[in-house]
This record gives structure tokens, C-alpha cells and sequence, in this order.
């Protein structure tokens, strides 16, 4: 059995099985990104970093405790990292230049001394969390599934509705869009735009904490995965449309079955020259994203 | 246009690349040559890093593909001269000749892109640059392959990245002071009036990308000559941020900013290297600490600081009120781009 590119037709479920929980994985990401792009128009280059702060300290948490103490330790450590890192060294230099650039120098700075510490303080060894519900794979179309992607899944799912509500639904959710939109009418109605940036962002490392739990039984997290994580659900949400969050999760799971079926073929390794050229030709072709609904109206 | 007074403002940016030029020897004559290698390090990274400068600093663009370009010199260099047998020098050439046309290309469709769009294109850019070099067979794979060296090592070999890289210093300098580059200047502050004047704010920004290009193709010639091999690895993540910590740490604003980012970076390195479980942790903390304090980089600090000090004592000579004082302060926020709050 040869296949296409040869890719073994009978492996084709397990791939796409593949595909699926590493889509889920960018996918978690890429809400992180929708969320922060769409209620500050900043890009979030540290949201693959506080997923890996979020895995690491409660993987270091739950050598002490049970899993669910431990998952609240490390995203309450990371919410509180994230909040230093914003009021000690983000605002202060946007507040002198908010240009892009600007930016995302000032978040690669805070990206590069966050890895430095966390090799310091956890070391260079990956680290992992036990599986939440066992090892025991069960079987789907002759694919196994392993009970751990099905916890990614459901956090995906949370996690995508529980920040469609807040942005929509919720009375900060809007202030959120309204300051991003409209920043000076934002402030004619009692908003402040720089308090709704600080929980947007804390709020951002929050959930990044939690998908970092959900992932690290799955596959191992090290000090040094953060832009890794960052990249991949940048194109993810760059595929979706940036600030289109639904189409960032779409966009994870396009870019997870693209992985997994490079990887699977005979042109494995370029893997990621196919990942990241499909990312330039969407950009100069369709910058808006190539999925079309929900577009990004003004709030 | 050459006359005394002229030479006088000039002559501080000759004795500046003289003294680069003479630093092996002077290293030498104190005995500590070891640093010869920091010192072509130097030179690397400083004119891929000017090549980021420029683009940062004149058209406020972020371009993460200056690496890209890196990639494609090096490769260049050491393809020619082990099989093709030319003479090293011919080799530098072609790459920057080949690096610059393969910017001029992908230039094209990149320039429609600003702000994030551009980054995140020219990321992909260098993933895709180091993932094809990791897997073609002509490039030795993720081996890499070895590279003919410009001239034997030593200090002949460190004097000449270090005038090579003086050069290219003077030639950016030049431009940017000239005309057409207060018009590139321009570009940034304001693109809409610069178009106004009937200038192509497209045709400047391609030529700088292209320059940017070909700065990247020598940059990483000389490294691939430095170290007489080349590997997908020596274009990582590490130098991509390297680069843009010389551009930032140095200073956007001025050229010289490069060669004071790269003198930096080359010392932080040498520095941290001693301490292996926390060199991350002192290069990104100090990375931070200069964002932070020094918003325009150290060559900007250094110019404003020279400024200030200038005003003061003038104010001082002709028993100015002390008022003029605070107009010398807010002059210095304005031309390191930001406002006083």
C-alpha cells in the first residue's frame, strides 16, 4: 500500500486522528490570539509562552498536590507573571510608541527574559502531567484515540464559547471591543482602555494556563516551546482571519491536518516549509483570512 | 560640497571606523587576541543587524526575513567556492548578488503588506528559507557543509571584517544623510505627505528591502567564511532575535546604532557564555532593562545625552534663563520619537 505521496491509506484515519488533537492544540492558541487581537489590536506573541508557564508550574505544583490545586497554582502563577510583565514593562513602553513594531519587540524582550528564567528555574527537561483519565486508547474508525485528546478537545470548546460569551454577551466583553474599536468614544462612556488591555491580557494568559494543562499529558512541554506554540497558532489565526476567533479554531485544525499528513507522507521534511509558506501565500493573497463568515464588524 | 568645515563634521566618523579597523591590532599589542573571534562576530552581526536598523528604523517596518536572506548568502558562498573552485571574494560577491535578487523578488509581493502582516509573512519567510536549506540535497541537509574561508584566520582576517564592515557603515551612513535618504526618513514619519510630494514611498521601500537583502547575504557570507562551515542551525531563532536585540539595544535611528548593538551583544554574549545555566536568563533581563530605560538604544542615548550637554553649556556661556533647558529636554524626546508624558 503506497497511497498518495506515500501515505499509508490504511494509517489515513490515525492521521487524520493526528491532525485533530494538534489542530485543537493551535486552535487553543489561536483563541488566546482572537482574543487579544480582537479587544486590543495588539498581537499576542506571548500567548504560547503562558501556555508553557501554565504547564510548567502546575507540572512542578502537582509533585505536591493533586491535580486541580495544582492547575489553579499555575494559572494563578501565570495570571500573575502576566500582569507584571504587562504593568512592569508592556504599557510602559506602548505608552511611549504604539506602533506595531513597538510591540512586538517589547513582547519578544519579555518572551526571551521569561525562557531565560524558566531555564533557570525548571531546568531544561521537559516536563509532563499524568494523563487525567488513564492511558486506555479507545478505537474510532480504526483510529486510537488516546482519552487525553478528548480533554483537549472539550477545552477547546470551552474555552471557544466561554470567550464568544464574554466578548458578546458581558458587559466587560463589550467595553473590551468598544476600546479597541473606538478608544477615545470608549473613554467619552467611562471606559478605560488601559485597564480593559490589562484584564484582556490577563485574561488571555488565564486561558493559555489552562490549555498548557490539558496539553502537557499529551505532549511534553519545555522551557523553551513557547514561540513554537506562538507560531503555529499565529498562522492558525492567520488563516482564520486575525480577530475572527471561530475562524482561528477552524484555521488550528486546517493547519493540524496540513502537519499531520505532511509528516505522514514522503515529504516529511518539509513539513514546516509547507506550513509556513501556505502562511505567506494567505497573507499577501488573502490577508483577511480565507474563511469567510462571522467577519470582524465594528462593535 | 568638500571643504574644511565639512571634513571637521565628517572626521569623527573616519577616526570612529579607523579605530574598528585597527582594534584587532590593538587587542594584539595588549595580548589579549582571543577576542579576535568576538571581534568578526562583531562585524556579523553588525551589518546583518544595520540591515534591520534600516528597515525598522526608516520605514518602521518590522522584517523578520533579513535571516532569510542570511540563509541564501551563506549558501551561496559556500556552494560556489566548493564547487565551482572560485576565488573566495568572487564568492562574497555573487552572494550578495544572489541574496539581493531573491529579496528583489520576494520584495515584490511582500511590499503590499505593513504592521503585523509583514511580520508574520517574513517569518514565514525565514521558516521556510532554513526548512528548505535543512532538506535540499546540494546544501548537505541538516549537516550542513563546509565553506572556503576569505583569507587565512587571524588578524589580517578580523582587520578585514572589521573594514568590511566599517564600509558598509559609511556607505549607509551616506545615504541616510543624503537627500533621497531624509526622504526615506520622511517615509516614516508621515507616508502621505511624502507621496504628496510625488515621491514613490513603494519604489524607496523596495530598494531598502533589497539593500537589506544583499547587507543579509554578506552578513552571512562572512559567517559561513568565519567558521568555514554552514548549517540550517546557524540561522535560527538565536540569531533572528540577535538581530533585532542589535537594532533595538543600538538604537533604529541611526546607522551607528548597529555597531553600538553589535558591540553590545558581542560582549553580553562573551559575558554570559561564562555562565552557562543563566546566559538566557542575563541576555533577555538585559535586553528588557535597555528597552525599558533607554528608548532609542544606546547610539540614541548617546546622541541625545551629547545634545543636552551641548545645549546646557551654551546656556550656561550666554547666561541663558533656565528655561531653555527644558526646551533642550523635550527636543530630545522628540527626536527619539516619543513624547514627554
Amino acid at each position: 500500500m503506497s497511497g498518495i505521496l506515500g501515505i499509508n491509506l490504511q494509517l489515513l484515519p490515525q492521521v487524520i486522528e493526528v491532525g485533530l488533537s494538534l489542530g485543537a492544540a493551535y486552535g487553543l492558541v489561536a483563541v488566546g490570539f482572537g482574543l487579544v487581537f480582537r479587544a486590543t489590536g495588539l498581537v499576542n506573541v506571548l500567548a504560547g509562552e503562558f501556555l508553557v508557564l501554565g504547564a510548567l508550574t502546575t507540572a512542578v505544583a502537582s509533585e505536591k498536590m493533586p491535580l486541580i490545586p495544582a492547575a489553579i497554582v499555575g494559572v494563578l502563577a501565570t495570571v500573575l507573571i502576566a500582569e507584571v510583565a504587562y504593568d512592569g514593562v508592556i504599557r510602559p513602553v506602548l505608552r511611549r510608541s504604539a506602533s506595531p513594531a513597538v510591540g512586538f519587540i517589547v513582547q519578544i524582550a519579555v518572551l526571551l527574559a521569561l525562557v531565560g528564567i524558566e531555564q533557570k528555574t525548571f531546568g531544561t527537561d521537559p516536563r509532563a502531567l499524568a494523563p487525567f483519565s488513564g492511558r486506555t486508547a479507545f478505537h474510532v474508525f480504526g483510529a486510537a484515540v488516546p482519552p487525553q485528546a478528548l480533554w483537549v478537545l472539550g477545552m477547546l470548546v470551552v474555552q471557544l464559547v466561554a470567550v464568544q460569551l464574554i466578548l458578546h454577551r458581558s458587559w466587560p466583553g463589550r467595553a473590551m471591543r468598544a476600546a479597541a474599536s473606538n478608544s477615545v468614544a470608549a473613554q467619552m462612556v467611562g471606559i478605560k482602555p488601559r485597564s480593559v488591555t490589562r484584564s484582556v491580557f490577563m485574561l488571555a494568559a488565564a486561558i493559555a494556563a489552562l490549555a498548557g494543562v490539558v496539553l502537557t499529558p499529551i505532549s511534553a512541554v519545555s522551557y523553551d516551546d513557547g514561540l513554537t506554540y506562538t507560531i503555529a497558532g499565529f498562522v492558525a489565526a492567520v488563516l482564520g482571519g486575525l480577530g475572527n476567533i471561530s475562524g482561528g479554531v477552524i484555521g488550528g485544525f486546517i493547519v493540524g491536518e496540513i502537519t499531520a499528513f505532511a509528516s505522514a507522507s514522503s515529504i516529511a521534511g518539509y513539513t514546516e516549509a509547507i506550513v509556513y509558506g501556505l502562511l505567506l501565500l494567505v497573507v499577501i493573497l488573502r490577508p483577511g483570512g480565507i474563511i469567510k463568515f462571522d467577519r470582524v464588524k465594528t462593535a | 560640497m568638500i571643504n574644511a568645515a565639512f571634513l571637521r563634521r565628517q572626521s569623527w566618523r573616519g577616526a570612529l571606523v579607523a579605530l574598528m579597523v585597527l582594534s584587532p591590532v590593538i587587542f594584539n599589542v595588549l595580548g589579549q587576541s582571543v577576542y579576535l573571534n568576538n571581534i568578526r562576530l562583531v562585524a556579523v552581526y553588525g551589518i546583518i543587524g544595520l540591515a534591520q536598523t534600516l528597515v525598522l528604523g526608516i520605514s518602521g517596518r518590522v522584517h523578520f526575513g533579513i535571516v532569510a536572506f542570511g540563509v541564501v548568502g551563506a549558501y551561496a558562498y559556500a556552494y560556489s567556492g566548493s564547487h565551482w573552485g572560485w576565488n573566495p571574494f568572487l564568492c562574497a560577491v555573487f552572494a550578495i548578488v544572489l541574496s539581493a535578487v531573491a529579496s528583489a523578488a520576494v520584495s515584490i509581493p511582500l511590499l503590499r503588506l505593513a504592521g503585523f502582516y509583514l511580520g508574520l509573512a517574513t517569518l514565514g519567510l525565514w521558516f521556510v528559507a532554513q526548512n528548505v536549506a535543512g532538506n535540499v540535497s546540494i546544501t548537505g541537509g541538516r549537516n550542513g557543509t563546509s565553506a572556503l574561508t576569505l583569507i587565512s584566520a587571524g588578524i589580517d582576517e578580523t582587520m578585514l571584517y572589521m573594514a568590511i564592515f566599517g564600509v558598509v557603515l559609511l556607505i549607509a551612513d551616506t545615504v541616510v544623510r543624503s537627500r533621497r535618504g531624509r526622504e526615506l526618513f520622511a517615509m516614516n514619519d508621515d507616508s502621505e505627505a511624502v507621496s504628496g510630494f510625488g515621491l514613490s514611498t513603494t519604489k524607496y521601500t523596495f530598494a531598502l528591502f533589497v539593500a537589506a537583502g544583499a547587507m543579509g547575504g554578506l552578513s552571512g557570507a562572512l559567517l559561513a567564511s568565519d567558521v568555514q562551515y554552514i548549517s540550517p542551525d546557524s540561522f535560527g531563532l538565536d540569531l533572528l532575535v540577535l538581530i533585532l536585540a542589535v537594532s533595538v539595544i543600538g538604537g533604529a535611528q541611526s546607522v551607528w546604532g548597529a555597531l553600538a548593538g553589535a558591540i553590545i551583544i558581542g560582549i553580553l554574549q562573551q559575558f554570559s557564555s561564562s555562565y552557562q545555566n543563566t546566559s538566557a536568563m542575563i541576555y533577555g533581563l538585559g535586553f528588557l532593562v535597555i528597552i525599558l530605560l533607554l528608548p532609542s538604544g544606546v547610539a540614541g542615548f548617546l546622541a541625545s545625552a551629547a545634545k543636552q550637554t551641548g545645549r546646557l553649556l551654551r546656556s550656561r556661556r550666554s547666561d541663558a534663563p533656565l528655561g531653555s533647558s527644558v526646551d533642550a529636554v523635550s527636543e530630545v524626546h522628540v527626536l527619539s520619537g516619543s513624547l514627554p508624558e
